[in-house]
């Protein structure tokens, strides 16, 4: 007999045998329960996929504060869209001369000359911006009032001290019926030119670096430096009462200056100490020759910014200082946000002392550079009409950086899934949203500038904390990874008892199926 | 002819010949020496080198100014070759009538960088301590100035803050300590309402405050940081307060490396707010002090071998009253001869007096006859009999030293009482804390004690006991206000009674608190400072110390613990559900079958059933080749794994 086929037939039956016993193994449960065991195992399945993770993902998900995303994200493409700069400038007609509809006349012209700056993107306004004319009474003396008077030639007088400006005309205007141009003229080319200027399109990308930002309150520090030990005194004291003092008193309903004087010593200059005699100071060079940190001059001790003039007078070691660029005896320099310092030939002898005389020039020149740091415009004559300019200015472009600053939080919170969002974000943004809603109203309905810029400062300054705050940024690096790392003996097992079940399940299925055919 | 230069020591004596010989004489030293005559062309050549080219200006005119500013230093050599220096600087600001609101500050030599602040704030005294080290009062004796210019380790501030109120004040010491903070580099920041205390009868100011608003009071607030580590960025805002900053004077001789290396070391601020009954003008007074005690010995072989390197033999100092030979010596630590000068111990010389100051840069030098002194100047040494010098040149200082035996120093004045603290007990949740007084004199002392304890200590007062006396006779009073959690410290003040000669123990036991996960520090097994107690001596006279911080250690938790609650859980959560969900899909069956199922299912049958049926091809295969007996038997054993028992077994069936 052949053993291998003894074998085969062996096999056959042993098969036989077994898969009868597995029917009836399988038979030995009715086909309802086969089936309930099936539901459960699917149902579990379908429980941990639809309500258990969705659950565990929720509890365990990172706190992210809605954004008002939609409205931001709106301000941000159409910046302004909301705002209205309206001026209003008071007529006044001397001489007992009455032209009830030059207003309406000059009006007329003004609106047509602000609608051709709006054709050209580059000179269109980045604001609603308008002026009125009215012969109403001024509610204040801080209006601007143009004043008409006949005289015999045409020409515009700018008043140093208020805001009134005169205009010039003849009899020979009235005939011709140039007056309303001559009116639009006045007030767009000379009261009006700089703010203007100020808001085209094309100016917005021009940022003077020199610029502090606006505030209401500015710190002025007058410093005399000397890089000896020797006794100095200067008589600074007398020369701000008398000078400076003027000064911020005109400013007082736009910036607020808070001033102070000290005397430093040995702040030496960072020169190289060479034998031969050229130390020469080369303007390139200039910043690091200059080392404040050093002099320990500027300090943050005042909320708001702080502006230095400082009177240098080398040490006795460093003397002559050699000026590459100038041969003058003192140079006065411009460093762009901090101040102004006037250096000095030669140093100063043991007891001098500088009397008010000498600081007179100095303070003028330190206060055309305050004018400077501070960015008042050059025209026109009259200051206040370059600070209001500035302060509208100000306004608006401290409302679009703070919406600048929203905007980016937008995208900071949408770039990084993971990133926490406290609510204290979100109670910034909607305190600088409540600021921005009170400066449309300012604007619009009041034309309330000084307020206006309060709040817009509070914009900006919500819009920043909101960007920088200080929790959002250190809950930066919690990844996803790491929630599910900690959560995997959970997930881990719960997932393989499932998935094997239903493996089981599913070959159950095929070797029941199989046994019914 | 006295050249122009000496005229200006004008307590000075011409003996820099005696000392010439004396130091020629000692071969160790090699310091030259010239003679007298020659500094006048020293004289000549400064004036050369100064180039007379200035600023020239008719409306810069001449003017004697000096500014209200001194400094003076103390050398005092104390026991065992250690040495007490005391730098003391004063500043006071101009005459101003603070009353009315001030627009316009003119700064001269008060530091800017300060006023502001104290204005802000309504300060009208503030005073600040920065120490580090342990003052051995045993050896040294009292503290510098009774103590009234020393702090505790690490940071210690108290004001005086006018307020109407005292959430008013608070809010002002809050934000002075903020700036401060700033201005110091130190974690003064981190104070709040559960470390600040309002002490009631320690700290009081012997002098009147001024109010400057007659509604107004005055707060007296304190806190502390015992556990802030001193360094130099503490040191360099110090001496940036001074007009010289460092440049010139008395200031130029403070350098961190070496002020930081010594045994002890205090830098105190104190500034006062005085005012003028008659004219209403007030003024700021800045007093600031460093004081530290150096190791000369320690120094100086520092500077010899900056590398430690064992001591030759021939160097060796064998105690004379032990046997000792080339073999066996025991080395005496202190060398009784000393010289050394003050370049040595500080790193460099005075570089020039300060010339803004009112009064002369003041060096003063404690010593006994068997130690001297001398100014040197260029190569020239001068002496005083005072031992005191004035400074007012600008040009290069130092000082000379010389010690026959240096352990005849001047003597200390003992400390009228000593205390020290410690915690003690065991466990996690309880302890207790000691403070053992001690007055060795035959006065009774009578003290201010102060303890301020952190909330998470809560000091039980009726288990307050005395050891070594009644306690009804030692402690005199006691104000307490207990700790709110998170919010308030502990605030004790004892006024104790220390009889004569006795020691007295004072203890009391507390609880441990358990702190929330996020209050621990990073460090939270180190355990916790417990800042110094204050103790204030009233009678017999008026001193001050305090005693060193304790650290307190409290049950710390496992920090990973968070994690390893949720990975616990889930591990039982999936062990739970595992469970249950066989239960649900599978059934009950017999063992056999079950058997029988796992042996049909499993892999290794699977396999065996494999191989069976390659075999049974194989074999079909076999059957077509042609027939060779031999061979079959080698075939199947190379192929089959079956056993032949077995297959008797089948061709049996």
């Amino acid at each position: 007999m052949d053993i291998s086929r003894i074998e085969n037939d062996q096999d056959e039956k042993l098969k036989l045998e077994n898969s009868k016993r597995i029917s009836q193994l399988i038979q030995s449960e009715s086909a309802d329960s086969l089936l309930l065991r099936r539901w459960v195992v699917i149902s579990i399945i379908l429980i941990y996929v639809f309500i258990g993770l969705p659950v565990w993902f929720k509890l365990t998900e990172i706190y992210r504060a809605p954004l008002p995303s939609n409205f931001i994200n709106m301000l941000q493409n159409n910046q302004n869209i909301d705002l209205k700069i309206h001026n209003t400038v008071y007529l006044r007609v001397g001489d007992q001369l009455k032209f009830p509809d030059l207003p309406e006349a000059t009006q007329i012209q003004i609106n047509h000359e602000l609608h051709q700056l709006t054709l050209d993107p580059q000179e269109s306004l980045i604001v609603d911006w308008n002026v009125s004319l009215t012969y109403d009474q001024p509610p204040n003396n801080n209006a601007y009032i143009l004043e008409l008077e006949v005289a015999d030639s045409e020409g515009i007088a700018v008043d140093e001290i208020s805001k009134v400006t005169t205009l010039f005309y003849t009899l020979q205007s009235i005939k011709n019926n140039d007056l309303p141009f001559f009116v639009t003229q006045t007030i767009l080319q000379h009261i009006f030119k700089t703010e203007i200027e100020m808001f085209k399109t094309k100016n917005q990308k021009i940022k003077n670096s020199n610029v502090i930002n606006y505030s209401p309150k500015v710190h002025l520090s007058f410093k005399l430096l000397t890089g000896d030990g020797l006794p100095i005194d200067w008589e600074i004291d007398q020369a701000i009462n008398e000078y400076f003092k003027p000064l911020t008193q005109l400013f007082k309903n736009y910036i607020e200056f808070s001033i102070d004087s000290e005397i430093k010593y040995f702040t030496q200059l960072n020169l190289k100490q060479t034998q031969n005699e050229t130390k020469e100071l080369k303007l390139n060079e200039l910043s690091t020759i200059l080392d404040f940190s050093d002099w320990d001059v500027s300090l943050d001790q005042f909320p708001y910014p702080q502006l230095n003039f400082i009177l240098y007078f080398p040490s006795e070691k460093q003397s002559p200082l050699n000026f590459e660029f100038s041969s003058d005896e003192q140079v006065p320099f411009l460093i762009p946000q901090w101040g102004s310092i006037i250096l000095h030939k030669y140093p100063l002898e043991e007891n001098s002392y500088i009397k008010k005389e000498y600081l007179l020039p100095v303070l003028e020149t330190f206060t055309s550079e305050l004018f400077t740091l501070l960015g008042l415009p050059k025209d026109p004559k009259n200051p206040f009409i370059r600070l209001d300019a500035l302060l509208k200015y100000t306004i608006i472009d401290n409302l679009n950086k703070g919406i600048d600053s929203l905007s980016s939080l937008l995208k900071l919170s949408e770039s990084l899934p993971n990133i926490s969002i406290p609510k204290t974000v979100l109670n910034n943004v909607k305190r600088a949203l409540l600021a921005r809603n009170n400066i449309v109203k300012y604007l619009n309905e009041d034309n309330d500038f000084e307020n206006a810029l309060l709040e817009s400062i509070k914009v900006l300054k919500y819009s920043e904390d909101a960007f920088f705050d200080r929790e959002m940024v250190q809950q930066n690096f919690f990844p996803q990874e790491h929630k599910v790392a900690v959560y995997l003996p959970l997930l881990g097992p719960l997932t393989l008892i499932c998935l094997l079940g239903l493996k089981r399940v599913l070959s159950e299925i095929k070797v029941v199926n199989a046994k019914r055919q | 002819m006295i050249p122009k230069k000496l005229l200006l020591f004008l307590c000075s004596l011409p003996i820099s010949n005696v000392l010439a010989n004396e130091i020629k004489e000692d071969p160790v030293e090699s310091i030259e020496v010239s003679e007298p005559i020659q500094s006048t062309k020293t004289v000549e050549f400064i004036e050369e080198t100064k180039n007379p080219k200035y600023f020239q200006n008719d409306l810069i005119i001449s003017n004697k100014t000096t500014y209200p500013y001194s400094e003076e230093l103390k050398i005092r050599p104390l026991p065992k070759n250690h040495l007490l220096t005391s730098f003391d600087f004063q500043i006071a600001s101009d005459p101003v009538d603070f009353s009315s609101s001030l627009d316009y500050i003119n700064y001269k030599l008060f530091p800017r960088s300060i006023t502001p602040l104290i204005e802000k704030t309504k300060t009208r005294e503030l005073h600040l301590r920065f120490g580090q080290g342990w003052w051995d009062s045993d050896n040294w004796g009292e503290l510098p100035n009774h103590g009234i210019n020393s702090g505790g380790i690490g940071v210690e501030i108290w004001a005086s803050i006018e307020a109407k109120t005292k959430e008013d004040a608070f809010a002002s010491w809050i934000s002075l300590t903020n700036s401060l903070s700033g201005l110091f580099c130190a974690s003064m920041n981190f104070i709040d309402g559960s470390k600040t205390i309002y002490p009631v009868r320690s700290f009081n100011s012997s002098e009147e405050i001024p109010l400057f608003d007659p509604e107004n009071n005055i707060y007296l607030i304190k806190a502390a940081l015992p556990s802030e580590p001193v360094c130099t960025e503490n040191l360099t805002p110090f001496i940036k307060f001074l007009p010289t900053r460092g440049k010139t004077g008395l200031s130029s001789l403070l350098d961190g490396h070496r002020v930081f290396e010594s045994e002890w070391h205090m830098m105190s601020i104190d500034i006062k707010t005085e005012c003028n009954i008659y004219d209403g003008l007030c003024q700021y007074k800045l007093d600031q002090k460093i004081d530290s005690v150096v190791d000369i010995s320690r120094i100086l072989r520092r500077k010899k071998n900056p590398i430690p390197k064992p001591v030759e033999g021939s160097e060796l100092i064998c105690d004379p009253t032990k046997p000792h030979d080339a073999f066996q010596c025991f080395p005496l630590d202190n060398p009784k001869q000393l010289q050394f000068t003050l370049s040595d111990i500080f790193g460099r010389p005075i570089s020039g007096a300060s010339l803004i100051s009112e009064k002369d840069s003041k060096v003063c030098v404690d010593i006994t006859e068997s130690w001297s002194a001398y100014l040197s100047v260029d190569g020239q040494f001068y002496g005083t009999p005072s031992n005191c010098f004035e400074l007012n040149e600008n040009q290069s200082y130092d000082f000379f030293f010389k010690a026959d035996n240096s352990e005849d120093v001047l003597g200390v004045s003992d400390t009228l009482v000593t205390a020290s603290r410690s915690l003690n007990g065991y466990g996690q949740d309880k302890g207790g804390s000691r403070t053992v007084f001690r007055n060795p004199y035959d006065k009774p002392v009578r003290l201010i004690y102060l303890e301020t304890l952190p909330w998470f200590m809560r000091a039980y007062m009726h288990t307050l006991s005395i050891a070594g006396g009644e306690i009804d006779d030692v402690v005199e009073s006691i104000y307490y206000l207990p700790e709110i959690d998170r919010q308030r410290p502990t605030h004790i003040e004892f006024e104790l009674l220390i009889p004569k000669n006795s020691t007295i123990a004072l203890s009391y036991s507390f609880d441990k608190s358990l702190l929330l996960y996020a209050e621990y520090p990073p460090d939270a097994n180190h355990g916790f400072s417990i800042e110094p107690g204050v103790i204030q001596v009233i009678e017999p006279e008026k001193y001050q110390f305090r005693t060193s911080p304790a650290l307190l250690t409290l049950p710390t938790p496992d920090f990973s613990m968070p994690y390893n609650v949720i990975i616990l859980t889930s591990t039982l959560i999936a062990y739970a559900f595992s469970s249950i969900y066989n239960l649900l899909t599978k059934r009950v069956i017999d063992y056999d079958d079950a058997d029988f199922l796992n042996t049909e299912g499993s892999i290794k049958t699977k396999i065996r059933g494999r191989i069976h049926k390659i075999r049974g091809k194989i074999n079909i295969l076999k059957g077509l080749l042609p027939k060779r007996e031999k061979k079959v038997p080698i075939d199947d054993k190379i192929i089959s794994s079956i056993p032949e028992k077995e297959e008797t077994k089948i061709s049996g069936d």
